[in-house]
């Protein structure tokens, strides 16, 4: 099968400023792709590109043709002057037949908003509807930029199973942007460390022990949220080849 | 006092048709938190039309030229850091209506009275003024009603309409279209010192009105017409200008709406 996404040099630069230099990176369908860096490493760029919404300086990236793409933008600045209810605004960001919105029986997630405006919801609601109207459509690519942006490690072990969860149903690749260096999704396929340029990549390492987990976390965590927590996040270690100049942090 | 109504019917008819026009350009205005964009382009649309008339061209080629500069102006503006957006459509807006003035005035020869320029007549509207509003009224109908989801989507957030495959610059350019036009269909009744108002007013009054995008077009022109033929009887009654009328019975029914308890 061919893969979703194929990216080879893809350099962006902003005037004299370079963004993002040489990123080579292929979308394989079915698996989950982790892109971490620090912030203004580069990643919401990479993400636009791959996107579609901007076009790299240079660099090619080939979609495969049938690529049907599910968006979770990372901060959507909603203007509080539009009055809109959630139900419109899935309408409204889901082309296709309306009739097949029922059929997504994920609908259960955002059913009490639904009659909200959009603008009365909360952070962590505003999230689940965003999340939602990724899922319509059938994607065959889902991508989520800084889903977890805000929400502590329960949350994100929440979040987490829940991606996992649609990404079953849906049979789709997912494409995670995170900011979180250490912890990424557990049944990551590949994680890509960003720092303008691609630092390191590979499989996230699996947790070994309760006493490693201890030491990120600290010994607060009741044993049943530790058991939660484990089965889905993977802490991530960097096994950088090179060193760079000032200019750069790992 | 009686009513001359053979005197009264184009401009009634005129104050119930505008709204169709004005509230959805108004609305949309609001949601883009455009307000001084349509003020800007008005006012410089005085300048378009003053150099037109001097020209002895058709007063649309200079409503069109002088979108087009500012809209070139607004682009390179963005690359200044010093001086905010709005602080360049106050420049615009100012210097061209300033200029247009000038230009009026200094050329006298045009037969053009600066001051209905300014503030508009709709007592003297006339069939081929209904008839301009009411094809350019159809034309932003169905340039808006084709392009409505796009241009929801671009007002909820840019990068995100274009993830969904909408040619955002395709939209604004649109957008920018459908605004001079409606502008330069408007002149003739309420001037370009108030045609800003006149699309704005009916779209504030709806907003706390409303709770979906089109339910705020049509409480909109629900509201113009009110504000229009509210106007347009009270200046008769009062014998005062028709086009500051209107804009203070907006005002007086925005505050009303202010006022509801929700």
């Amino acid at each position: 099968m061919n893969s979703l996404i194929d990216a080879h040099g893809l350099t962006y630069k902003k005037g004299d400023k370079l963004i993002i230099e040489d990123v080579c990176l292929t979308i394989e369908p079915g698996k989950i792709t982790t892109i971490i860096g620090p912030n203004g490493a580069g990643k919401t760029t990479l993400t636009k590109i791959l996107l579609g919404v901007i076009k790299p300086s240079s660099g090619y990236i080939v979609r495969t043709e049938n690529l049907k793409v599910g968006y979770v933008p990372q901060r959507i600045k909603l203007p509080s002057t539009l009055p809109i209810s959630v139900a419109d605004f899935v309408k409204l960001a889901y082309s296709g037949d309306v009739r097949n919105l029922s059929d997504a029986n994920m609908l259960i997630d955002i059913e009490p908003l639904l009659s909200k405006q959009l603008t009365s919801l909360s952070g962590g609601e505003l999230q689940r509807v965003l999340f939602f109207q990724a899922l319509l459509g059938q994607p065959n690519l889902l991508v989520l930029d800084e889903p977890d942006q805000g929400i502590d490690v329960i949350g994100q072990a929440t979040l987490y199973q829940k991606i996992d969860k649609a990404r079953r149903k849906l049979n789709c690749a997912v494409v995670l942007v995170s900011h979180d260096l250490h912890i990424v999704m557990a049944n990551s396929d590949e994680v890509i460390c960003l720092n303008k340029h691609v630092c390191c990549s590979g499989h996230p390492s699996q947790i070994k022990s309760d006493a490693e987990f201890t030491k990120l976390f600290g010994s607060y965590v009741q044993p049943d949220t530790k058991k939660k927590v484990l089965q889905e996040l993977a802490p991530y270690r960097h096994y950088h080849d090179h060193t760079h100049g000032e200019d750069y942090e790992h | 006092m009686s009513i001359d109504w053979d005197f009264l019917m184009l401009p009634f008819l005129a104050c119930i048709i505008t709204p169709m026009l004005s509230a959805p350009i108004g609305c949309i205005l609001i949601w883009r938190r455009m307000t001084f964009f349509g003020d800007a382009l008005a006012h410089a649309s005085l300048l378009g039309a003053a150099i037109a008339v001097v020209m002895q061209l058709a007063i649309i080629y200079g409503l069109v030229a002088i979108s087009l500069l500012m809209a070139a102006i607004l682009t390179f503006s963005h690359k200044d850091r010093t001086l905010s957006h709005d602080s360049w459509l106050g420049i615009i807006s100012y210097g061209a209506l300033a200029a247009g003035l000038l230009l009026l005035y200094s050329y006298s020869e045009s037969g053009i009275d600066p001051h209905q320029v300014l503030i508009g007549d709709i007592l003297t509207t006339a069939l081929p003024d209904i008839f301009l509003i009411l094809s350019v009224s159809i034309c932003a109908g169905l340039l808006l009603r084709f392009n409505w989801r796009a241009i929801l989507l671009l007002t909820l957030d840019k990068d995100f309409a274009t993830a969904k495959q909408i040619n955002t610059q395709r939209i604004e350019l649109l957008l920018m279209l459908v605004l001079s036009m409606t502008i330069a269909a408007l002149l003739k009744i309420i001037g370009a010192l108030l045609a800003p108002a006149l699309l704005i007013f009916p779209a504030v009054t709806a907003r706390r009105l409303s709770t979906s995008p089109t339910s705020m077009v049509f409480i909109a022109i629900g509201m113009g017409i009110i504000m229009n033929i509210g106007g347009l009887f009270s200046s008769v009654y009062f014998d005062c200008p028709t086009g500051p009328a209107i804009i203070v019975a907006g005002a007086a029914l925005f505050t009303l709406s202010k006022l509801i308890p929700t």
